[in-house]
């Protein structure tokens, strides 16, 4: 299992899609950081509560690794790659689960490099601005430790969607309207159901609050179920179909 | 008679309505090459997909050196497997694939060097494999399966799109290969291109088993066929059929003629008024044999 988590960890540094995410993540980030630092007043930067929402443009981490898991799949079967993986390591969940640690790894390396970016360029834009930083470390600390775990948790979850669904455009289009629409749909008419989907238990994780939300550490919980139940599926979808 | 390295039992696979494998059995003796012969969309692909556990059979069973695929420890050390040129990430390197490989089946780098240069592709290794031609693709492919070194290769259509050069650097590797006692499983659509590489030969037409015999059998067979060419060829063929020889469509107009002497193809065709433009016995052509075998079953 270690030998073929090696594996998938060399198949992710060896394409430049990772490459390509993470460039593509880093710059909108840093777009939205500068934007937030230098085109609102001084006035609706001054509070902890304010600079935290801003640190939490990282969270942008979490669909990006979302789609990174899935492609980790995904491509193996678009380009055929699947065939020699699974040739090499017949037992296919053995696959799919060192394909969610490595979906995890990726989502938290992805999440760690964006708050790194994230945190340094709000301490530099501040700092020309004079404003002054007041999020308490403890908060910073609890916000980056929600990101990254639900992040992490993403690119695993990505895994198991993949499995499922094996399409490409299929899984990415997919979870994307999951998320930014059937997932606000449900959760705009009727909260108390929506809190418990798996966007919105991230959501929680990492680091939005509201009446209408679970507990962060309930939504971690919650989501961490979801990610799990994902690789699942996405096992026994892997073992129970031909390969192409 | 050793444990048959390769031993299908009563393999069917079914698509829905559609049967693609039918009741197939075979064994594959050690240190053989055998052809896997049929026209395309026999089942040859899908046969080759349930014996490497890629493709679950809808009845019946697939052994490798007398278990399943999923049940072979390090599989990867007993058996190589190329089915597609193509199944290759265009974005990687061509060292990074097998190294990804290799590092699956716990073989190291180094032996990830050693096939590189055994299908010299060495100064190509560090390039991204959309740059590679659709031969260095093909050896690419191969190396992936030789990187356990394994007793058994099974190859799908691997002359496919291989120029001459290609095609008899393959014929000498495999020979090579099954001088040291392993064993070679290569499909393909046409017999001409496997029969100065092959032993045995394993016919399939229409998921079925048509032959299962050693090339020398078929070469046998290949003899004492009559080749003849007409424009009225249907009505020959009639007149022939008529007259209980066998006659088996070849080309727009040609027939192969089994089953009496060109003394009595030409009286009959005389007898009937039909213009003959060739006449051959042959020395058929094992192509011929092969047309003839899958042939019968689809008319």
């Amino acid at each position: 299992m270690t030998a073929q988590l090696r594996s998938e960890l060399l198949k992710i540094r060896s394409t430049r899609t990772v490459l390509g995410l993470t460039l593509c993540l880093v710059a909108f980030v840093v777009f939205l950081v500068i934007v937030s630092v230098y085109a609102q007043s001084k006035s609706s930067l001054f509070t902890s509560d304010q600079q935290r929402d801003l640190l939490s443009v990282a969270t942008l981490a979490q669909p990006f690794a979302a789609i990174l898991g899935i492609l980790a799949v995904t491509s193996e079967f678009r380009h055929g790659t699947a065939r020699p993986t699974f040739l090499a390591e017949p037992r296919r969940w053995h696959v799919i689960a060192a394909k969610a640690a490595a979906g995890l790894a990726a989502g938290l390396g992805l999440a760690v490099t964006v708050l790194v970016v994230a945190y340094v360029l709000m301490r530099l834009g501040f700092w020309t601005r004079g404003i002054d930083f007041v999020l308490e470390s403890d908060r910073v600390a609890r916000l980056a430790f929600g990101i990254a775990l639900a992040s992490a948790l993403w690119g695993a979850l990505g895994v198991g969607v993949g499995a499922v669904v094996r399409s490409q455009v299929g899984a990415i289009v997919g979870l994307l309207v999951w998320l930014f629409v059937a997932e606000q749909i449900v959760f705009g008419l009727v909260p108390s159901v929506g809190q418990w989907l798996p966007g919105h238990a991230s959501d929680t994780l990492s680091g939005s609050t509201g009446d209408d939300l679970l507990s962060p550490v309930a939504g971690g919980f919650l989501f961490s179920a979801y990610a799990a139940l994902a690789c699942v599926l996405g096992a026994l979808a892997t073992e129970k179909r031909d390969v192409g | 008679m050793a444990e048959p390295v390769v031993s299908a039992r009563s393999l069917t696979k079914r698509f829905g309505r559609l049967v693609a494998v039918e009741d197939l059995s075979f064994d594959l003796e050690p240190g053989t090459v055998t052809g896997f012969l049929g026209p395309n969309g026999a089942g040859k692909t899908t046969t080759l997909r349930m014996l490497l556990g890629l493709a679950a059979p809808t009845s019946g069973e697939a052994q490798l050196f007398g278990r399943r695929y999923r049940a072979l420890e390090r599989p990867a050390r007993r058996v190589g497997a190329v089915l597609e040129s193509t199944d290759f990430h265009p974005g990687r390197r061509g060292r990074d694939h097998l190294r990804s490989l290799a590092l699956a089946s716990s073989i190291p780098d180094s032996r990830v060097d050693e096939v590189l240069a055994l299908v010299e592709l060495t100064p190509a290794a560090r390039r991204r494999v959309k740059g590679y031609s659709l031969g260095m693709r093909q050896r690419l492919g191969l190396a992936a399966a030789l990187l356990g070194d394994p007793e058994l290769l099974v190859l799908d259509e691997p002359a496919n799109g291989l120029d001459p050069e290609g095609v008899r650097w393959l014929r000498d590797f495999l020979r090579r290969f099954a001088s040291e006692g392993k064993t070679v499983f290569v499909s393909s659509h046409v017999l001409a291109e496997v029969a100065q590489t092959v032993d045995r030969v394993v016919i399939i037409n229409r998921g079925r088993l048509i032959t299962d015999a050693p090339l020398a059998e078929l070469t046998a067979r290949a003899s004492g066929a009559i080749r003849v060419r007409s424009p009225q060829r249907e009505r020959l063929a009639r007149a022939l059929e008529d007259a209980g020889l066998q006659a088996t469509p070849l080309d727009p107009d040609g027939l192969v003629v089994a089953g009496g002497g060109t003394a009595q193809v030409g009286e009959l065709a005389a007898a009937n008024g039909i213009v003959l433009h060739e006449l051959t016995e042959q020395g058929s052509t094992l192509e011929e044999v092969f047309l003839e075998l899958t042939s019968e079953t689809s008319s």
